[in-house]
C-alpha cells in the first residue's frame, strides 16, 4: 500500500454507500470493495468504518442482515435502502461539482487572476 | 430525512441495549479475524496476523462508545437511564394503585383524543390513496370555451383522447343512484359507477370473488354485467359466496360477476360498478354525456409530461367541435384533501385552520398533565425522606430527577399504549358519525379509513414523553430544589416543600371544572331524551320512505320531456303505486306528506292574526310545516282534537286552509281557540327576507303533536299538498304484520310501477331520529367521559393536597394536641386554606354554570337549582378530605414527635 491518501473528513459515508451501492457486504468487505475501487489509493482506519456504518443504518440509509460469510461464521451483511440510493445520487453529485470547481480554481493562470 | 427508521433504531437501541451490544462485539471479532486470515495468507504468523490485524482495527471500547454515540443512543447514557429505574416505576404504579388508575386514564383519554385528532387531521388534509403506487393515480381534466361559456369534457372527448395520451392510462366514469332488487334485504339506492374497465387495472386490486370488469364489458351487445363492492355483498347478500352469477336489477336486469374486497369504493365511493359503453354514448357527441376521468401515470411518466401531452391533444380535439376553443388542461392529484373537496381550492389557509385543530387536544393534554403534576408531587413530597437519604449518600439531583421522570415515562408509555387502542376505535367511530352529519349527501371516500398510520403512533408516543416531563420532571424540579439545605436539618419532615400558587390555581380550576362539565352534559343529555318524544300512534307498524322520481334512472340517459309531462308521469305511477299498496292484504291504509314525524323539518318564520304571545326573539315564531293528503290523520290513526281535517276539495285545489298542532296553540297563541284564526309563512330556511305579501291561510282543526321538529320545538301547521304531487314527497304505509320485513316488497312494487321511481331511507317510522340520535349520543359519549374524567382527577387532586397537608404538619398536629389544644379545632385550622380553595372552585363553577344556562338553551338556569348542584359537587369534593381528616385526628402526639 504505497502513496496512500487519507480520505477527506466526510467523504467516509459516500464511499460507504457508493461500495454498498455494489452489492450486498459485510463490514471487512466494505473495507476492501473501498480499497479495490479506489485501486488501494484511499486507506480507512478500520475500525472507523463500524460506527460511520452505524450511523448510516440509524439514518435509513443502508439496511442489514445477518448472513454467513465466506469463512462460514455469522456476518452481518448490508445492503443499501432506497432512500440511501437517492442520498447516493445527490451526494456524487454535489461532489463532483465541488471537485470541478476546485480542479478550476486550481489550474487557474496568474492573467486570470 | 428518515425519522421513522431513527425512531425505530433508536428503540431498538433502547430497549435491547444488550442485543445490539453483543452484535457489535460479534462484528469487531468477525472483522479481525477476517483481517487477520488475509495477512496470514500474506505469510505471516498467526500470533503475528493476530496481533496486527487487532492493532490495525484501532481501539475497540473507544470505538463501541463511537457505535452508541452514531445511533443516537450517547444522551441517553448520559440519564443514566435503567431498567431498575423503570421496574422501580411499575412498582410505584402498584403501589399507588388509585392514583395509578386516575393519572392513567385521565393521560390515556388524552392521549387517545390527540392521537384520533392527528390522524383524523392528517387524512383529511393530505389524505392517501390506499393503492398500489397510490402516488401515480391522477384526476384528468381539460376544458373547452364555447359563447364565452366553459363547459367540461364529454365522453366522445374521451373516446378521442383514449387512443391518443400516451403517458396516462386513461378511464372514465359516471355515477348515479341506482335501485338494486335481487338480494335478500330492501335498502336505499346504492351509488353505481358506470365505468370503463380500465378502472380495475389502474385500481391494481384483484375482486375478492368472481373478475372485476374487462373490456369485452363495454363491447354493444354485450351481455350486461355488474360487479358490487364488500359492503353490498355483506348488507344485500349476507355474505353469500355464491353471489357470483345471480341475477339482479340495477338500472335492468343483469349478472353480477365479481365482488370487490372490503375498503375498495374507487372511484371515489361507489358500492357497485357497470360497464360504460363508451362507443355506444359517444356515437353522437352533441348528445354525449359529461364524464369524470382518472388515470394512471405510465412508467417514467411525470405529471408535468403528462399535462404537455394532454393540452396537445386538447387542442386537436377541441377542434372537432365547430365553434369550440381549448382553454385549459389539468392532472391533479387523485385523492383531494377534504379542504379541496369542501371549497374546490387547497387553499393554505383551510389547511393551517384543520391542522390548528390539534391545538385542542394539545390544550387538554397540558390541562391534564397539570393535575397528574399535582398529584404526582403530593405523591413525591411523601417521598421527601428517601430523596434525602439518596441525596446525603451522593446521588445526584439529575440521577433523582431523572428515576423520577423515568417512573413518570413509564405510567405515560402505559397511558400511550391504551390510547392508541381508544384512538384507533375513535378514528373510525368519529368518521362515521361526523362524516354523516357534515356532508349528508356524500357518502365516505374510500381512502378515509379508521386505523392509525405509522406517524400518529409516534406522536402518541412523543405526547407519553411530553405528558411524562410534565408530570415528572416538573414536581420531582420542585421537590429536589433546595435539598442541601434540608439535609443540614435534623428532620425531613416535608417542611422545606410548599404547595405554591399555581397548585393552587390548579386546584381551584379543576374543581370550577368539576363542576361545569356534568352540567353541559347533563343538559347534554336532557335535550338529547328531547329529541324523541313518544308519538300518539304506534310508529313500529308504519314504514316509511322517501320517493322521488328520476327518469335518469330508468336507464333513460337524457330527460328530453317537458316539465309537464314529468310531472304527470309521476303523479300516475305515484297513484298506481298506491292502488297497488292498498290492494296488498299486508297494508292497511297510505298516505304521503312531505315529511315524516320525527325528522328534521325547515324552519318557517310565521305571523298570525290578532297578535300571538311575545315571540322567543327578533325573529318571530318559528315553526315546521308539512304539505300532507287529506287521509293522512286516518291513516295514522290520530283523531284531531278540535275542528275537521281537508276535504278532497280542498287537497286537489290547494286551498289555503291549515291545520296547527297542540304545541304550537301553547307555545305560539299562548292557549285558546285557534278555529277561525289566520296564519301566514313569511320566511323560510331557503328565504330568510321576510315577506308581506304571502297568502293567509284559515286554521280549520288543531292535530296532537306528531313530531314536527323544527330545531325551534314541536310547533307545527300542516297544509293541503295541493293538484301537482311535488317530488320529493315521503310514502307512510301502514302495516299489518312484520312492518320490517315489508321494505323489500315496497321497493319491488315501486320499480314494478316505474323503473324511474325511487324509494329511499326506507324504514319503520321509530327508526327516523335514528342518526341524530347516533350524533347526539356520540357527542354525549364524549361528555360524559369527560365529565367522569374531570370530576375524577378533582377528587383525586383534593385527596392529594390534603394528604399533603396531613403530612407536611404532623408534627404541629402532634404538638398542638399534647400542649391540649381540642383536635377537631386544630384539623380545622390545618384543612382551613385546601377547604378555601375547594369552595372558591365551586363558587366560580357555579356561576359559569349560571352564565352558561342563561346564555345556551340549558335547563340549568334557575338560580336555586345552581346552587343544589353545586352544593352536591362539593359535597361529593369533600368526601375526598375524609380520610386525610380522619388521619389527622388520629395523630398520636407521642408519634408524631417521634416521626421522622
Amino acid at each position: 500500500m504505497t502513496d496512500q491518501a487519507n480520505i477527506l473528513p466526510g467523504t467516509l459515508d459516500l464511499l460507504i454507500l457508493k461500495a454498498v451501492s455494489l452489492g450486498k457486504l459485510h463490514g471487512y468487505g466494505v473495507l476492501l470493495r473501498i480499497e479495490q475501487i479506489s485501486g488501494g489509493a484511499l486507506q480507512i482506519q478500520q475500525g472507523a468504518l463500524y460506527p460511520a456504518l452505524y450511523r448510516l443504518e440509524h439514518k435509513g440509509l443502508i439496511q442489514s442482515e445477518w448472513g454467513t460469510s465466506e469463512n462460514n461464521r455469522r456476518a452481518k451483511y448490508y445492503s443499501l435502502t432506497k432512500a440511501g440510493r437517492r442520498q447516493l445520487g445527490e451526494e456524487v453529485a454535489s461532489w463532483n461539482s465541488l471537485a470541478d470547481a476546485i480542479a478550476r480554481a486550481l489550474s487557474a493562470r496568474p492573467q486570470e487572476g | 430525512m428518515g425519522v421513522l427508521a431513527r425512531f425505530r433504531s433508536l428503540l431498538r437501541g433502547l430497549l435491547r441495549r444488550s442485543d445490539v451490544e453483543s452484535e457489535v462485539q460479534e462484528e469487531f471479532r468477525q472483522h479481525i479475524e477476517l483481517r487477520a486470515a488475509d495477512l496470514m495468507r500474506d505469510g505471516m504468523s498467526p500470533d503475528e496476523a493476530r496481533r496486527r490485524a487487532h492493532v490495525e482495527f484501532g481501539h475497540a471500547e473507544g470505538l463501541r462508545d463511537e457505535a452508541r454515540a452514531s445511533r443516537g443512543l450517547k444522551w441517553f447514557d448520559g440519564l443514566h437511564f435503567s431498567w431498575l429505574d423503570v421496574k422501580l416505576g411499575l412498582r410505584m404504579l402498584r403501589r399507588y394503585p388509585g392514583m395509578t388508575v386516575t393519572a392513567g386514564l385521565a393521560l390515556a383519554f388524552a392521549i387517545g383524543v390527540g392521537a384520533s385528532t392527528f390522524e383524523i387531521i392528517t387524512q383529511v388534509v393530505s389524505p392517501r390513496l390506499p393503492l398500489d403506487e397510490g402516488d401515480r393515480v391522477v384526476r384528468v381534466s381539460v376544458r373547452y370555451g364555447q359563447d364565452g361559456r366553459i363547459e367540461p369534457e364529454t365522453l366522445a372527448d374521451f373516446a378521442m383522447w383514449r387512443d391518443q395520451v400516451q403517458s396516462i392510462k386513461l378511464g372514465a366514469y359516471i355515477e348515479s343512484y341506482r335501485t338494486l332488487v335481487g338480494g335478500q334485504t330492501a335498502g336505499d339506492p346504492v351509488l353505481v359507477a358506470e365505468t370503463t374497465a380500465s378502472a380495475f387495472s389502474i385500481a391494481r386490486v384483484p375482486p375478492l370473488l368472481g373478475r372485476p370488469l374487462i373490456p369485452a364489458d363495454e363491447e354493444p351487445g354485450a351481455p350486461p354485467v355488474a360487479v358490487i363492492g364488500y359492503d353490498l355483498w355483506r348488507s344485500r347478500f349476507a355474505g353469500d359466496s355464491t353471489v357470483v352469477g345471480r341475477n339482479i336489477v340495477l338500472g335492468g336486469t343483469r349478472t353480477i360477476v365479481g365482488v370487490m374486497p372490503d375498503g375498495f369504493g374507487f372511484p371515489i365511493w361507489h358500492a357497485a360498478w357497470m360497464p360504460l359503453r363508451v362507443s355506444e354514448l359517444a356515437s353522437d357527441p352533441a348528445r354525449a354525456p359529461g364524464a369524470e376521468v382518472f388515470g394512471r401515470l405510465a412508467a417514467g411518466a411525470t405529471v408535468e409530461e403528462a399535462q404537455a401531452e394532454l393540452a396537445t391533444v386538447g387542442l386537436r380535439t377541441a377542434s372537432a367541435v365547430p365553434g369550440r376553443s381549448f382553454r385549459n388542461a389539468g392532472v391533479d392529484r387523485y385523492a383531494l384533501g377534504i379542504t379541496s373537496i369542501i371549497s374546490g381550492t387547497s387553499s393554505g389557509v383551510a389547511v393551517l385552520l384543520a391542522l390548528s385543530t390539534n391545538l385542542l387536544p394539545l390544550a387538554l393534554l397540558a390541562l391534564i398533565c397539570a393535575n397528574v403534576a399535582l398529584l404526582v408531587f403530593a405523591r413525591t413530597v411523601a417521598r421527601e425522606g428517601e430523596i434525602v437519604v439518596r441525596t446525603a449518600l451522593g446521588a445526584t439531583r439529575r440521577r433523582i430527577v431523572t428515576q423520577l421522570f423515568t417512573e413518570a415515562l413509564v405510567l405515560g408509555t402505559l397511558a400511550a399504549v391504551l390510547g392508541l387502542a381508544v384512538a384507533g376505535v375513535g378514528v373510525g367511530w368519529t368518521f362515521d358519525v361526523m362524516w354523516g352529519e357534515i356532508l349528508e349527501d356524500f357518502p365516505l371516500p374510500f381512502w378515509f379509513h379508521g386505523g392509525l398510520s405509522g406517524p400518529t403512533v409516534v406522536y402518541a408516543g412523543v405526547l407519553g414523553v411530553l405528558a411524562a416531563v410534565v408530570a415528572g420532571v416538573v414536581p420531582a424540579l420542585k421537590v429536589t430544589g433546595g435539598i442541601g439545605g434540608r439535609l443540614k436539618e435534623t428532620s425531613a419532615g416535608g417542611g422545606g416543600v410548599k404547595l405554591g400558587g399555581a397548585w393552587t390555581a390548579v386546584i381551584v380550576v379543576q374543581v370550577a371544572v368539576s363542576v361545569v362539565v356534568p352540567a353541559v352534559t347533563l343538559a347534554l343529555v336532557r335535550g338529547g331524551e328531547r329529541v324523541t318524544p313518544a308519538l300518539p300512534f304506534p310508529v313500529e307498524e308504519y314504514v316509511g320512505a322517501a320517493l322521488d322520481f328520476d327518469p335518469l334512472l330508468a336507464g333513460e340517459v337524457r330527460a328530453d320531456a317537458g316539465a309537464a309531462e314529468l310531472a304527470a308521469r309521476y303523479g300516475a305511477a305515484r297513484a298506481e303505486l298506491e292502488r297497488r299498496l292498498l290492494v296488498d292484504p299486508e297494508v292497511s291504509g297510505v298516505t304521503f306528506s312531505r315529511r315524516l314525524p320525527l325528522q328534521y323539518h325547515p324552519w318557517n318564520q310565521i305571523e298570525v292574526d290578532g297578535g300571538a304571545i311575545e315571540p322567543p326573539d327578533e325573529r318571530g315564531h318559528r315553526v315546521g310545516v308539512v304539505a300532507i293528503e287529506p287521509d293522512y290523520f286516518e291513516v295514522l290513526g290520530v283523531p284531531l282534537l278540535v275542528g275537521r281535517g281537508f276535504t278532497l276539495t280542498e287537497a286537489e285545489s290547494g286551498a289555503q286552509v291549515a291545520i296547527v298542532n297542540q304545541p304550537f296553540v301553547e307555545n305560539v297563541l299562548g292557549g285558546g281557540s285557534p278555529i277561525g284564526r289566520h296564519v301566514r309563512i313569511l320566511a323560510n330556511e331557503d328565504a330568510r327576507e321576510p315577506r308581506f305579501d304571502r297568502p293567509w291561510y284559515e286554521i280549520v282543526g288543531v292535530a296532537p303533536s306528531l313530531g314536527t321538529r323544527s330545531g325551534y320545538g314541536f310547533g307545527g301547521i300542516y297544509v293541503p299538498s295541493g293538484p301537482e304531487p311535488a317530488s320529493p314527497t315521503y310514502i307512510v304505509a301502514h302495516v299489518r304484520g312484520d312492518a320490517p320485513a315489508f321494505g323489500p316488497r315496497l321497493q319491488e312494487l315501486a320499480l314494478d310501477v316505474d323503473q324511474a321511481l325511487t324509494l329511499t331511507g326506507v324504514m319503520t317510522l321509530d327508526r327516523t331520529t335514528e342518526s341524530d340520535e347516533r350524533f347526539s349520543a356520540f357527542w354525549i359519549r364524549i361528555a360524559t367521559a369527560v365529565s367522569v374524567l374531570a370530576l375524577s382527577l378533582s377528587l383525586a387532586g383534593i385527596y392529594s393536597v390534603f394528604s399533603f397537608t396531613v403530612a407536611r404538619r404532623t408534627r404541629e398536629i402532634g404538638i398542638r394536641v399534647a400542649l391540649g389544644a381540642d383536635a377537631k379545632s386544630v384539623v380545622a385550622s390545618v384543612f382551613a386554606r385546601p377547604l378555601f380553595q375547594v369552595v372558591l372552585g365551586g363558587v366560580l363553577g357555579g356561576i359559569a354554570t349560571y352564565g352558561l344556562g342563561t346564555v345556551g338553551e340549558f335547563s340549568l338556569s334557575s338560580a336555586v337549582g345552581v346552587l343544589a348542584y353545586v352544593a352536591l359537587t362539593l359535597a361529593i369534593c369533600l368526601l375526598a378530605c375524609v380520610v386525610p381528616a380522619r388521619r389527622a385526628l388520629r395523630i398520636e402526639p407521642s408519634e408524631a414527635l417521634r416521626a421522622e
